[in-house]
C-alpha cells in the first residue's frame, strides 16, 4: 500500500517536473531553430528529453519511452554535430514535444501512457537518425559551429546580429551562442576554456536569488545522495541506485540550468558511474565507493563556492572526473586515490553575494548551509490566506478607529503594534502570490514561431522586464488577452518579408514585449515594427458596420481611429484566417483587461508599427478609487475611470449646468460634456446645497461624461468584494467594499451607469465638435444650434451659433472706450464690441448705453459671442443667456422689427431669430473703418 | 423511530417562523445596512459580515406583510445560498433552535395567502403555537425571480 502511494507520488512529481520542463523546451527549440548549432541549447534539450526517457523507463511507460528515445537519438546526433537541424526536423521535434505533453497528460488522467504508439512519429524520428551518415560530421567546438552555421542557415546570414535567445534583450555585442535565461547573465566569454566561466552575475539581485535557490536545491539533492550512499559500506547490494541516480541527476540538472560548468561536468561524470552501477554494467567495489565519497566532498565544495574553485582544487576536480569516467567504463586500474579536495583554501572574492556565503561555509566543509527552503503550496490555501488577511486589515481599521476615543496608553500602544504587524502581514501575504510575468511570456515564443511559420513571416521576439512581478490571479487574467494581442501583431501587424523589403525595412519583423512597474501599476507594452493600423481601412469598416457616423469619422485623428479596433464587431483582416480576424477580438481583450481594473491603449504609427500599452493594478483585489457622496451614501469610483474633478461654487455653480433638450450638459474646454446626476439616476435625495456643484469627469469605453455628485470625498485604496448574484442585474454597480468604519460602500460601474442613464446612445448621436462649443445634431435638415438670449423686455431672441468662434465672458471693467466704440482686449488684440441692440431695432426708445450698463451693473460678467470678420475679431454682446438649444430654424412668423429675420419656436416659446447678416454688415463697416488707421499707425490705440 | 429536524425559529410581526438550522450560519444583531439604490424592495441593502458582503433580505416584502419600517427589524439570521453566498434575513427577534419531530409536521393551511404559501413548506403544531417552516429553496428562487424581473422591466423602459 505504501509502495503504491510512493509510486503515485513519484509519478506525480515526474509529471509536474516534466511538464514544466517541456514548457521551457518549447522556447529552447524556437531559439535553436535560429541558432541550430548551439551546443548548450542542444545539450539542455537533450538532457530534458533524456531525463523524461530515463524516468518513464523506470516507471514502465513504454510507449512514452519509445517516443522520447527516438527523439533523444536525433537530439544526441544534433548535439554531437552529426546532424544539422533543419525546419522539418525542428517541426518534427516540436511535434514530438506536443506528443510527449499529450502522453504526460494521459498519464495524469488515466495512469497509463495511452494506446497510441505514435509509430509514425517514431519512424520519422528514426529516419532522421538514419540520415546521420549523409551529413558531415561537425566538431563540438562552438566557434566552428558558428562558422558552419553561417553556411548552412540562410536565416542567420540574413540578419548579421545573432538572435541569441528568444527571450533575450538584444545586446549589441559580438555574436555569441544562445543561452537560456540570458537576461540574468553577463555576456559569455568567447574563450574556449569556459570550464571556469560563471554566468550569473551575483550582484544582480535576481541572479543572487536564483543562486540561493540553486544552492539550496543542490544541497538537498546532495544530502539525499549522501544518505543513500551510506549503507554501501555494510551491504553493497542494498544500495538504491535508482535513488542515487535521481539525486545526482537533480544536481546535474540544477548545474546545467544555471550553467555552472565544473559542477555540471563533475555531476554528470558521477551520474554516468551511477548509471553504470544501476544497469549492472560494472560492479561496486571499494575504489568506486571511495571515489564516490570523494565526489560528494568535491560536489559540496563546488556547490558552496558556486563553481569558482581555486586552481589546485580544480586540478583535483579534473582528476576526479577522469577517474569517474574510467570507473564507469569498468576500468578499475586507477593510479592513485584522489586526495580529497581541500576546500578550506581561502578564495579570492570574485563575486560578492555568492562568496560571502561561500566563505563562511568554507571554514566548515562538513556542515551544510542552512538552505533556503521552498515548499509547494496549494494556491487555494494562499487565496484563503490573503482573504483572511484582508479581513484582518478591516478589523484592524475598526479597532484603530474605535480606540481613537481612548486615552489608555497601553491600549494605544498595543493598537499601534497591531497596526504595524497587520500592514506587514498584508504585504508579505501579497508577496506570496506574486509571480514574474515570464510565467506567461514563456509561452509566447512558441506561439509566435508557429504563427510566423504558417504565415510565412520572419519575426524575432525581444523581451524585457521578464522579472516584473504581478499577482497570480492577474497573470491568469491577462494570459489570453496577451496571447491574442501577440497573435494580432504577428498576423495583422508584421508584414511578409517581401512587403517589408519593399518598404525598406529589415525583412525580419520585431515584436517587442516590455513589462515594468510604474506608479504602483504594472505596464505591459507590446509593440511591433509592422505596418501599423491602416486608418482608412478601419474607418471604412466602421462606417460600413455603422459603428460610427460620417461626421464622427471626419473629426477623428489617427489615434482615435485606432481606438476603434476595440469596438465590438470590427475586424479588418481582409480574409478571416484561422488565427485572427473573426471580429471578436480586441473588444474582448479590452473588456477582459478592464474587468481586472486595467486599461489598454494603442499608439498607431501607420507604416511603422503599432504599440499596445496595458496598464494593470498590482493586485486584483485592491484598486485605487475616488470616494464620492450622493444622498446619504458613499460610492467608490475606480480611479481608472475618473479623469477630472470639477468643483463649482456660488453663482458659477448655479449656471454651469445647462440644458440641451432637457439633458444637462457642462461646457468643458469648449466642448459640451453630457452630465449624469447621480442622485437622479439612483433615486437618491439631494442633500448638498444648490449652489455648489461637484462633477467627476469619467470615461468608460470612449464614453465620457460628467457625474454630478453631492460631494467629492477622497482617494482610497479599497478591497473589491463581489456583490450577490441577486444584485448582478444592477449593472451600475461593479461590486462593494468595506470602509474603515466597517460600513459597506458600493463601487460604481461607470460603463453600466452610462448605459442606465442613456448617455451611451446619446453621446454617439451627438458628436461633439472639437473646436466649436456646440453640439451638432443632424436629425433634421433645418435643425440648428442656437443661443437663446433675453431681449430687453423679457422676450427671447435666438442667435445661430454656426459661425461663432468662441463664447467668452468679459468683466465690465475690461471694457475700454474709443470714442463711442466699446472695446475689449482679446487674444493680444483689440476687439470691438457690438451690442445685439445695435442692429436690433428697439421697440421703445430707450437710451442704448443706459440699457447696457444697467444690465452689466448687477452682473459683473457679460457674455460675448466672438466672430471673425475680415480677419478681425468682433464681439457680439448679448444680454442674459437663457439656454443653448438645438431647434428647428424654420421661420414660422414675421417679425415686427428690424434686425430680426422672423420668429421661430424654440422650447415651445415664440422666439425672434436674430438677423446675423445685419450684424455682419455692421461689423464689417466697423472693422473696415479701423483698417486704414491700423496700417497707418501700427501699435497705436485706434481712434474711431 | 421518529425522525426529527433542528429548526431555527424567529418572530416576524405576529408570525412564528422557522428555517432548517443547517442552512443557518449564524444570527446577529448587526443592523448597519447600506441600501442599494434601484435594487428591488426585497433587497434592503448590503451588509458587512466579517469582511464578506452579505445581502440583506426584506422578509416582510417577500411574505407580503403589512409595510413596516425596515429598521425596526433589529435581528437578522444569516443563511447560505446554494452558491455559498450570504443572506441576512431581517427579523424581529431570533427565538431558539428547536429539535422537532417530523410527526408534528403538516402541509401549509389553505388559509395562507398564495404568495406566502409558496414560501412556506408547512407548519409544525407545537404546544403553544404554530411554527411555519420557510422553504429556503423557494425563498432563493423567489428572490432571484424578483431581481431578474426588475431587470427586465428596466430594459423595456
Amino acid at each position: 500500500m505504501d509502495d503504491m502511494d510512493d509510486m503515485r507520488e513519484i509519478i506525480q512529481e515526474f509529471l509536474a517536473e516534466s511538464l514544466e520542463n517541456l514548457d521551457q523546451l518549447d522556447n529552447e527549440f524556437v531559439a535553436l531553430e535560429e541558432n541550430p548549432t548551439d551546443h548548450e541549447i542542444l545539450s539542455s534539450i537533450f538532457r530534458t528529453i533524456h531525463s523524461i526517457k530515463g524516468t518513464c523507463g523506470f516507471l514502465g511507460f513504454e510507449k512514452l519511452e519509445k517516443v522520447t528515445h527516438a527523439g533523444e537519438d536525433v537530439l544526441g546526433l544534433l548535439r554531437d554535430g552529426k546532424l544539422m537541424l533543419n525546419t522539418e526536423m525542428a517541426s518534427t521535434l516540436l511535434t514530438m514535444l506536443d506528443t510527449v505533453r499529450e502522453m504526460l497528460k494521459t498519464i495524469e488522467s488515466t495512469g497509463t501512457d495511452g494506446d497510441d504508439p505514435h509509430s509514425t512519429l517514431v519512424e520519422k524520428l528514426v529516419e532522421f537518425k538514419n540520415t546521420e551518415n549523409t551529413q558531415p560530421a561537425e566538431t563540438k567546438e562552438p566557434v566552428t559551429e558558428e562558422a558552419s552555421a553561417d553556411t548552412e542557415t540562410p536565416a542567420e546570414k540574413a540578419s548579421p546580429e545573432p538572435t541569441d535567445d528568444t527571450q533575450t534583450v538584444k545586446e549589441a555585442t559580438a555574436p555569441k551562442p544562445a543561452k537560456k535565461k540570458s537576461k540574468k547573465k553577463t555576456a559569455k566569454t568567447t574563450s574556449k576554456d569556459n570550464t571556469k566561466t560563471f554566468q550569473l552575475d551575483p550582484k544582480d539581485p535576481h541572479a543572487a536569488e536564483t543562486l540561493r535557490v540553486f544552492q539550496a536545491e543542490c544541497l538537498e539533492h546532495l544530502q539525499e545522495f549522501e544518505k543513500r550512499l551510506k549503507p554501501q559500506a555494510a551491504n553493497s547490494n542494498a544500495i538504491d541506485y535508482a535513488g542515487l541516480f535521481r539525486a545526482i541527476h537533480g544536481i546535474n540538472a540544477c548545474a546545467s540550468r544555471i550553467e555552472l560548468k565544473p559542477l555540471e561536468k563533475l555531476s554528470s561524470a558521477v551520474e554516468n558511474l551511477i548509471a553504470a552501477l544501476r544497469d549492472e554494467e560494472i560492479t561496486n567495489n571499494a575504489t568506486i565507493a571511495e571515489t564516490l565519497n570523494a565526489s560528494v566532498t568535491s560536489l559540496k565544495t563546488s556547490i558552496d563556492n558556486l563553481g569558482n574553485l581555486p586552481d589546485e582544487a580544480e586540478k583535483n576536480h579534473a582528476k576526479l572526473i577522469e577517474r569517474l569516467n574510467l570507473l564507469s567504463l569498468g576500468e578499475n586500474a586507477v593510479p592513485e586515490p584522489p586526495a580529497p579536495e581541500k576546500s578550506s583554501t581561502p578564495q579570492e572574492s570574485k563575486n560578492d553575494a555568492g562568496n560571502t556565503t561561500a566563505a563562511t561555509i568554507d571554514s566548515k566543509p562538513g556542515t551544510s548551509t542552512p538552505p533556503v527552503e521552498y515548499i509547494r503550496v496549494d494556491v487555494n490555501l494562499l487565496d484563503n490566506l490573503v482573504n483572511l488577511v484582508g479581513e484582518l486589515v478591516l478589523a484592524r481599521n475598526q479597532i484603530t478607529q474605535y480606540t481613537k476615543n481612548f486615552q489608555d496608553r497601553m491600549l494605544l500602544g498595543a493598537c499601534q503594534n497591531l497596526n504595524l504587524i497587520t500592514s506587514e502581514l498584508q504585504q508579505a501575504c501579497m508577496k506570496t502570490r506574486m509571480q514574474p510575468i515570464s510565467t506567461v511570456w514563456n509561452k509566447i515564443p512558441r506561439v509566435v514561431r508557429d504563427l510566423a511559420k504558417s504565415a510565412k513571416k520572419q519575426v524575432t521576439i525581444d523581451m524585457s522586464g521578464k522579472d516584473t512581478e504581478l499577482d497570480k490571479s492577474l497573470l491568469e487574467a491577462i494570459k489570453d488577452p496577451l496571447t491574442h494581442m501577440v497573435r494580432n501583431s504577428v498576423d495583422h501587424g508584421i508584414e511578409t518579408p517581401e512587403k517589408r523589403t519593399a518598404a525598406g525595412k529589415n525583412p525580419e519583423g520585431t515584436l517587442s514585449l516590455r513589462a515594468y512597474h510604474e506608479g504602483g501599476q504594472v505596464f505591459i507594452v507590446i509593440s511591433d515594427d509592422g505596418a501599423g493600423i491602416d486608418s482608412n481601412k478601419i474607418l471604412n469598416k466602421a462606417l460600413e458596420k455603422k459603428l460610427i457616423t460620417e461626421d464622427q469619422a471626419k473629426a477623428m485623428n489617427d489615434n482615435e481611429i485606432a481606438q476603434l479596433i476595440f469596438m465590438a464587431g470590427l475586424s479588418t483582416a481582409e480574409k478571416v484566417t484561422n488565427i485572427s480576424g473573426r471580429g471578436v477580438g480586441m473588444d474582448v481583450v479590452k473588456t477582459n483587461i478592464e474587468k481586472i481594473g486595467g486599461y489598454v491603449n494603442i499608439i498607431n504609427k501607420p507604416g511603422q508599427g503599432s504599440t499596445f500599452i496595458i496598464q494593470l493594478p498590482l493586485t486584483l483585489a485592491i484598486i485605487p478609487t475616488l470616494m464620492v457622496r450622493s444622498g446619504e451614501q458613499n460610492f467608490a469610483i475606480p480611479q481608472v475611470n475618473a479623469h477630472k474633478l470639477i468643483r463649482m461654487k456660488g453663482d458659477q455653480g448655479k449656471n454651469c449646468i445647462e440644458m440641451v433638450h432637457g439633458a444637462p450638459v457642462y461646457r468643458l474646454h469648449g466642448n459640451l460634456l453630457p452630465l449624469v446626476l447621480l442622485n437622479e439616476q439612483l433615486d437618491l435625495e439631494k442633500i448638498a446645497s444648490e449652489k455648489s456643484v461637484q462633477i467627476v469627469v469619467v470615461q468608460a469605453n470612449h464614453n465620457r461624461y460628467g457625474l454630478v455628485v453631492d460631494e467629492i470625498l477622497d482617494n482610497q485604496e479599497i478591497v473589491v468584494k463581489p456583490l450577490s448574484e441577486y444584485l448582478k442585474p444592477l449593472s451600475m454597480y461593479a461590486g462593494a467594499t468595506i470602509l474603515g468604519d466597517g460600513s459597506v460602500a458600493l463601487i460604481l460601474d461607470i460603463a453600466g451607469l452610462a448605459q442606465h442613464a442613456g448617455v451611451l446612445s446619446e453621446s454617439l448621436q451627438h458628436a461633439v465638435d472639437k473646436d466649436g462649443n456646440e453640439l451638432e445634431i443632424h436629425n433634421n435638415e433645418n435643425e440648428r444650434t442656437m443661443l437663446i438670449v433675453k431681449s430687453e423686455f423679457g422676450g427671447r431672441v435666438a442667435i445661430l451659433l454656426d459661425d461663432v468662434i468662441h463664447l467668452k465672458k468679459f468683466h465690465v471693467n475690461e471694457i475700454e472706450f474709443a470714442g463711442h466704440q466699446r472695446l475689449v482686449q482679446y487674444r493680444n488684440g483689440i476687439m470691438p464690441l457690438i451690442s445685439i441692440s445695435a442692429t436690433l431695432e428697439e421697440r421703445r426708445k430707450t437710451p442704448r448705453e443706459e440699457l447696457d450698463t444697467s444690465k452689466h451693473k448687477d452682473k459683473q460678467l457679460f457674455p460675448v459671442l466672438i466672430y471673425k470678420v475680415n480677419g478681425h475679431y468682433v464681439g457680439l454682446e448679448v444680454g442674459e443667456i437663457i439656454d443653448i438649444v438645438n431647434a428647428d430654424a424654420t421661420i414660422t412668423g414675421v417679425t415686427s422689427r428690424k434686425g430680426a429675420i422672423g420668429t421661430i419656436v424654440t422650447q415651445g416659446q415664440v422666439t425672434e431669430l436674430f438677423d446675423i447678416n445685419a450684424f455682419f454688415e455692421l461689423a464689417e463697416s466697423i472693422v473696415n473703418s479701423q483698417e486704414p488707421n491700423r496700417t497707418a499707425a501700427p501699435g497705436e490705440s485706434l481712434p474711431l | 423511530m421518529n425522525q426529527s429536524k433542528q429548526i431555527c425559529t424567529f418572530y416576524l410581526d405576529n408570525l412564528y417562523l422557522g428555517l432548517v438550522a443547517e442552512r443557518v450560519q449564524e444570527t446577529s444583531r448587526n443592523h448597519n445596512i447600506t441600501p442599494v439604490p434601484l435594487a428591488p424592495r426585497v433587497i434592503s441593502g448590503v451588509m458587512n459580515l466579517r469582511g464578506r458582503i452579505s445581502t440583506a433580505i426584506n422578509l416582510d416584502e417577500l411574505l407580503s406583510l403589512e409595510k413596516q419600517k425596515e429598521n425596526q427589524r433589529t435581528a437578522n439570521i444569516v443563511i447560505r445560498t446554494e452558491n455559498n453566498e450570504l443572506l441576512n434575513l431581517l427579523v424581529d427577534r431570533v427565538d431558539d433552535i428547536l429539535e422537532i419531530e417530523d410527526q408534528h409536521f403538516e402541509y401549509p393551511p389553505e388559509t395562507l395567502s398564495s404568495e406566502v404559501r409558496g414560501l412556506i413548506q408547512g407548519a409544525y403544531k407545537l404546544e403553544k403555537n404554530l411554527l411555519l417552516l420557510i422553504d429556503h429553496k423557494s425563498l432563493f428562487k423567489r428572490i432571484s425571480q424578483i431581481t431578474k424581473l426588475k431587470n427586465q422591466k428596466e430594459i423595456i423602459h
